[in-house]
């Protein structure tokens, strides 16, 4: 398997990833992959200001990449709707991919170059624009383009990234009083856990009894 | 006597027992709290992370990444269907959203006339399902009790004549707060963390969390050792040390797909090539309905209201039934269909949604021997999941869309909506054709699953199934698997009471072996 630079940076990017089957369906994908060092998949990504904090998993341009994507998942719509930026959610995708075992993380690092290959937009919609050099009604007609495909890894990386997006977005404390959720019933909770003490010691302090400073 | 945790054990270990049991969900802490009360000394071996009620904190971006397998990424290998399953000290249990129904009559039926299971009925389970039932609370939902989620479904399949039905749940002084599904915070879900693990311990039990099996080493008829990798609770990633436990008897009861799991990677007992076939996963397709008034589909007792008036066991059309999804907004924010502003306006409707969903009952098609699932292994030892998309599987998710919207527009909804990339909005009963032209193959609408079947499927026939009826391996003597893995079909009802049933049924199968 012959590995190659990243044709932006240099640095091991996704075209220098594995190129197994793409998401694990699919010969499109991979062959996709596969052609990441020559022709069109050479036009680069527009790359984003990183975070503060090193990111952990994903490299410079698969971040500008995803919070691309996210920023039209979950744009800027007015006050209850500060956008996928505004929180950073790319970072908090970060996160979990570092937490999440090596091949699902490789998985998405395929996908995201992929997202982005201007040869990708060539061969599935006529296009030789990155997706992140897309107008943002550019990248979401190509979205629907991805999630309502007639090629199945397509359809399969539309929801990889819309799941993950609507989940750490509209999962995020911040976001909780704009959707008219009031959170959980702390109200309730704590004089409920205070008055069950007894009843929690009972039942971990069973499970723990035998415990006792040994070590097995 | 004890639970310990990946920061318990800094060095390998070596344990002898009588019986090594893998996973302490609904099979393994039951079957374990039988043995050690019949004086066996017994191991447990757990994956999972030991969390106490008051580390719940109501939070789902915490909770799901703390308690679910895979951080609840868990899906099949081509995101089709997104597998929601415990992993914890007390397994799925600690996560399920309570619902408890006894096994339908029509699957022992099936399994008897397909499978050769006689001995295994739906009276030989009666006395454990009464003695379960009591030492768990199992209790129908008092209809006052109903929250206005499950109401829609109540009205409108009443209003139908579709004859839904109260459900029952197994919770004491429950609250009902409506966050089942990111562990009970009051202690009041009856889960096998505060109730059999417990006693299992008192009864002399050793417990070992955070102890992935790796393998199981077999030597003729017998599988002498079980071998696992310590994980580090807070990363999760292998902490170098390991459990060796040398057993009298192993019983696998880490569910459907982690069983099959330990047997691909072990490289035994799979000489049929059947392990891992026929995993069923009950899919859910589901349907979200604005309401007039305020649902707050996020608090309440989650599920209190069941319709099986499409229920079937048998071949032909797949059946479905119907019940509600509680939803939270990342649970919400994930599923709901469309993105952008379509995505926000569904979300700003959050506390006036209903969510009703219909759950597929796979496995009951007597043509198909491979029907469902089948769990794999990947390049780094972790199993992997294929669901096949029949047409008769993607006919039965039309057709259980169109219940859910039928039964939500009865019940009150002024709007109904699919998970499409591009929503398909119904108003009216009319509106329901759209539905027949709409493309509902893989990725096209949002598919979930909340319970794992089959895989070690049980059966008379060494060639087509993994275990006998009595749960024992077919090639080792003292290998047994008891769980919801060897259902060799779906249930058509959520397999919580099922399991525990048949945990408490099959752990006598282990001890007259032992």
């Amino acid at each position: 398997m012959a590995e190659t630079s990243n044709p932006d940076t240099g640095a091991r990017g996704p075209s220098t990833l594995p190129r197994r089957g793409f998401l694990k369906v699919g010969l499109w994908g991979t062959a996709v992959a596969a052609l990441g060092g020559v022709g069109l998949a050479l036009r680069g990504a527009l790359l984003r200001k990183l975070p503060e904090g090193s990111l952990r998993v994903l490299s410079e341009k698969e971040y500008s990449i995803l919070a691309a994507v996210m920023d039209r998942i979950c744009p800027i719509l007015g006050e209850k709707a500060p956008g996928a930026a505004a929180l950073d959610i790319a970072s908090k995708a970060d996160e979990l991919f570092a937490k999440l075992d090596d091949e699902a993380r490789q998985e998405f690092k395929i996908l995201l170059g992929v997202f982005d290959s201007a040869l990708a937009g060539f061969i599935f919609e006529g296009r030789i624009t990155p997706f992140t050099k897309l107008s943002p009604e550019g990248q979401d007609k190509s979205l629907r383009s991805w999630g309502a495909s007639r090629v199945g890894f397509r359809r399969t990386g539309y929801q990889a990234l819309r799941a993950l997006s609507g989940a750490l977005y509209y999962g995020d404390e911040r976001m909780w009083k704009n959707v008219g959720y009031l959170g959980p019933p702390w109200g309730v909770v704590t004089p409920a856990r205070e008055a069950r003490k007894d009843l929690r010691v009972a039942i971990y302090g069973g499970l723990e009894a035998g415990r006792g400073g040994k070590t097995p | 006597m004890s639970i310990f945790t990946g920061s318990d054990v800094q060095r390998d270990l070596l344990l002898s027992c009588d019986v090594c049991v893998v996973g302490s969900g609904a099979g393994g802490a039951h079957v374990a709290e039988r043995l050690a009360s019949a004086g066996r000394r017994v191991v447990i071996l757990e994956e999972g992370g030991y969390h106490k009620s008051d580390e719940f904190n109501l939070n789902e971006l915490d909770m799901y990444g703390l308690l679910y397998q895979e951080r609840a990424n868990r899906a099949t290998t081509d995101l089709s269907i997104g597998i929601l399953q415990g992993r914890a000290v007390g397994g799925t249990t600690v996560v399920n959203w309570t619902t408890c129904f006894r096994t339908p009559e029509p699957a022992f039926q099936y399994w008897a006339e397909h499978f050769g299971i006689e001995e295994l009925t739906f009276e030989a389970l009666v006395p454990h399902w009464e003695e379960i039932e009591q030492r768990l609370n199992v209790q129908e939902v008092p209809f006052e009790s109903v929250n206005r989620n499950n109401r829609v479904l109540w009205d409108g399949a009443a209003k139908l004549g579709w004859e839904p039905k109260l459900l029952q749940r197994n919770v004491k002084d429950c609250f009902r707060l409506g966050y089942c599904g990111t562990g009970c915070a009051v202690d009041a879900k009856q889960s096998m963390l505060i109730t059999l693990l417990p006693d299992a311990v008192r009864a002399g039990a050793d417990l070992y969390a955070d102890a992935w099996v790796e393998r199981i080493e077999a030597s003729g008829r017998k599988v002498s050792k079980v071998v696992a990798r310590v994980l580090d609770p807070k990363s999760e990633k292998k902490s170098g040390a390991t459990i060796t436990v040398e057993a009298g008897q192993v019983v696998l009861s880490g569910g459907g797909i982690n069983n099959p799991g330990v047997l691909l990677r072990s490289g035994v007992g799979n000489s049929n090539g059947r392990v891992g076939k026929r995993t069923f996963l009950h899919p859910a397709c589901a349907t979200s309905a604005i309401l007039p008034e305020a649902v707050e589909p996020y608090y309440g007792a989650p599920q209190s209201v069941a319709c099986h008036r499409f229920a079937r066991w048998e071949g032909g059309d797949m059946g479905y039934f119907l019940e509600v999804a509680p939803m939270h907004p990342m649970l919400f924010g994930l599923a709901a269909g469309g993105f952008g502003k379509t995505l926000q306006e569904s979300m700003e409707k959050l506390k006036y949604t209903n969510a009703t969903i219909a759950i597929l009952i796979d496995g009951f098609d007597p043509t198909d021997p491979d029907e469902g699932a089948t769990v794999g292994i990947r390049r780094n030892g972790r199993p992997k999941v294929d669901y096949k998309w029949t047409p008769r599987f993607i006919e039965a998710i039309r057709e259980g869309t169109k219940s859910c919207a039928r039964a939500q527009l009865a019940g009150g909804a002024v709007e109904v909506k699919t998970s499409h990339v591009e929503p398909i909005f119904i108003q009216t009963e009319a509106d329901l054709a759209k539905l027949d032209a709409a493309d509902f193959g893989p990725n096209r609408a949002k598919v979930f699953s909340a319970h794992v079947m089959g895989g070690c499927a049980m059966g008379k026939d060494p060639q087509a199934s993994v275990v006998d009826p009595h749960l024992k391996h077919h090639e080792f003597d003292n290998l047994f698997v008891i769980d919801g893995s060897v259902f060799p079909t779906s249930l058509g009802v959520n397999p919580q009471l099922s399991i525990y049933g048949l945990a408490s049924w099959g752990a006598e199968w282990v001890r007259q072996a032992g």
